[in-house]
């Protein structure tokens, strides 16, 4: 196996018996980088002379006997959304934005970890799209086939992980941004319960539904990366002081007796049926590994939908609305578009929908989890559309293409929940599947060790694109 | 609530120095969002409810 076909975890023990150094390690990725990115577009920038500086200083501690741990020589690479003090984050704009007075904390952790960070990665223009066009940086190409979308707004993420050259990568979800693009490149995200991973020191989308979480090969690579970046952070005062849980020391979990849901409203009512048949085989792995399945009728979704939409609207017209001041000229269409909207919502209707949010949720904790310990859906119930097809930077058709992309993933933000997006088998032409286990409130562990058990029962997570 | 006005919209985005795109477009799309949660949630909403007992809910679904 070439190394960079290695997933993290086996990355992390050949550093650890020095089968390779950090600096061979990460030459590897530099190597394939130069290979295939020219294809995929999935970096905004790359750092190669700094980034061999850190993996040499970093073997250099290893020969001494200081190893700070699992992810010691790891190179990675994130969504260009995570500030890092000095240096510039483009944001995926053209928009001049402020350089970094602080690293953001999810950085300083992976730092202090011992990641070697080698590049940043494309994504939706200010993290606003989720089909992976970029009008300002260039549009991020799915490895499975480039003519179709990456999905976003984790564009780069989701595809430079697919596409072997990344071993993990950040991104973040406030309608679907990370399980939506690790969905269709086929590749394992996190989206973390709001308030269990700090946002500190990154760009703000929506600042009550914002999640940041990890893309990886596997459960288990999402484990590690979320072992180094998870925690409260007094500079993010919606981080909760919650008891550190391993999630890799305890990611090897029995499902015998675990209750998993599947909703039979909502979440399959207009899926295709090479999906629908793709999530049926995996419901009958997890039979077998022990799950009892069980029939869940959801509350009614399609407000906490259109709720959670209203939300980042106004949200993100708040925080755009200097930028758009001087600057209005430098957005993209598409994305001045969904912003601007935001300006026309009634403050009674911003908070209303923000009231909503706790009955939604107590009414969804109720009905849901008192018979069901976490429930299976879809990621995305229709094809993978065509970069060319979607290519709309405006109207009623753009609308549509973002309300038919989001519609499975936005609820979740709204209320809150953790849901680990895994591969679940290919379509007749080749496009990956996903799904996503969704769970109690700070219930990571559990998932990412349900996600675990089913990728040892299973191959999907395997598939590499031949690219 | 969804009657929103052309001079309403106007005068939103005059508030950021900004001439709009396309107001009927955005003000389409708002208008079905307010509608959605006007109809199907709102009427769920007790008077003493506020916007953060959110978080109070999140932390007691454990």
């Amino acid at each position: 196996m070439s190394i960079s076909n290695m997933t993290l975890s086996e990355a992390s023990q050949g550093l650890t018996k020095k089968d390779f150094s950090a600096l061979e390690l990460l030459d590897a990725t530099l190597c394939r980088l130069e290979a295939v990115n020219p294809t995929i577009n999935a970096f905004i920038r790359t750092d190669p002379q700094l980034a061999r500086t850190q993996a040499i200083a970093l073997d250099d501690e290893r020969s001494r006997g200081h190893i700070r741990g699992p992810l010691h020589g790891i190179p990675m690479a994130h969504k260009d959304m995570f500030y890092r003090k000095g240096v510039g984050s483009s944001c995926g704009t053209s928009v001049a934005i402020p350089l970094p007075t602080e690293t953001s904390t999810v950085l300083a952790r992976l730092d202090a970890g011992g990641v070697v960070q080698f590049g940043v990665l494309n994504m939706a223009e200010f993290a606003l799209g989720p089909t992976g066009h970029n009008w300002s940086k260039g549009h991020c190409r799915n490895p499975w086939n480039t003519d179709r979308i990456s999905g976003g707004s984790s564009s780069g993420s989701a595809a430079s992980v697919a596409a072997r050259v990344n071993f993990g990568a950040l991104g973040s979800d406030t309608g679907g941004s990370i399980r939506g693009p690790a969905g269709i490149c086929g590749v394992t995200g996190l989206k973390t319960t709001y308030g269990r991973v700090s946002r500190a020191g990154t760009m703000g989308l929506s600042h009550t539904l914002d999640t940041i979480g990890p893309i990886a090969r596997s459960a288990l690579d999402c484990a590690m990366i979320m072992n180094a970046v998870v925690g409260s952070d007094p500079a993010d005062p919606s981080t909760w002081q919650i008891a550190s849980t391993d999630y890799v020391a305890n990611i090897e979990k029995s499902l015998a007796g675990l209750r998993l849901g599947i909703p039979t409203n909502y979440f399959f009512d207009e899926i295709d049926p090479e999906i629908d048949a793709a999530i049926k085989l995996a419901l009958a792995t997890l039979r077998d590994l022990g799950c009892t399945l069980i029939p869940i009728v959801l509350p009614d979704l399609v407000a906490t939908d259109a709720a959670g939409g209203l939300i980042t609207a106004c949200e993100a017209a708040a925080l755009h609305s200097g930028l758009l001041k001087g600057q209005g000229d430098l957005y993209s269409t598409q994305v001045r578009l969904r912003v601007e909207r935001g300006f026309v919502i009634s403050g009674v209707s911003y908070v209303n929908a923000l009231r909503y949010r706790s009955v939604a949720l107590k009414q969804f904790i109720e009905q849901v989890f008192s018979i069901v310990d976490v429930f299976l859906a879809p990621v995305l119930a229709h094809q993978t559309p065509e970069i060319e097809a979607t290519d709309l930077r405006s109207g009623s058709e753009m609308d549509k293409l973002i309300a038919q992309l989001t519609r499975l993933t936005r609820p979740i933000n709204y209320l809150g929940l953790p849901a680990l997006a895994i591969p679940a088998g290919f379509t007749n032409d080749g496009m990956p599947i996903s799904m996503q286990l969704i769970g109690r409130p700070f219930s990571e562990e559990m998932l990412l060790g349900l996600g675990h058990v089913y990728q040892l029962n299973s191959s999907w997570h395997e598939a590499s694109p031949a690219i | 609530m969804n009657d929103v006005t052309n001079e309403q919209v106007l005068a939103a985005f005059a508030t950021v120095g900004q001439i709009p795109l396309a107001p009927a477009a955005s003000i389409a799309a708002v208008l079905s969002w307010q509608l959605a949660v006007t109809s199907l949630a709102f009427s769920q909403i007790s008077f003493s409810v506020e916007p953060y007992s959110f978080i109070v809910q999140l932390r007691q679904g454990i």
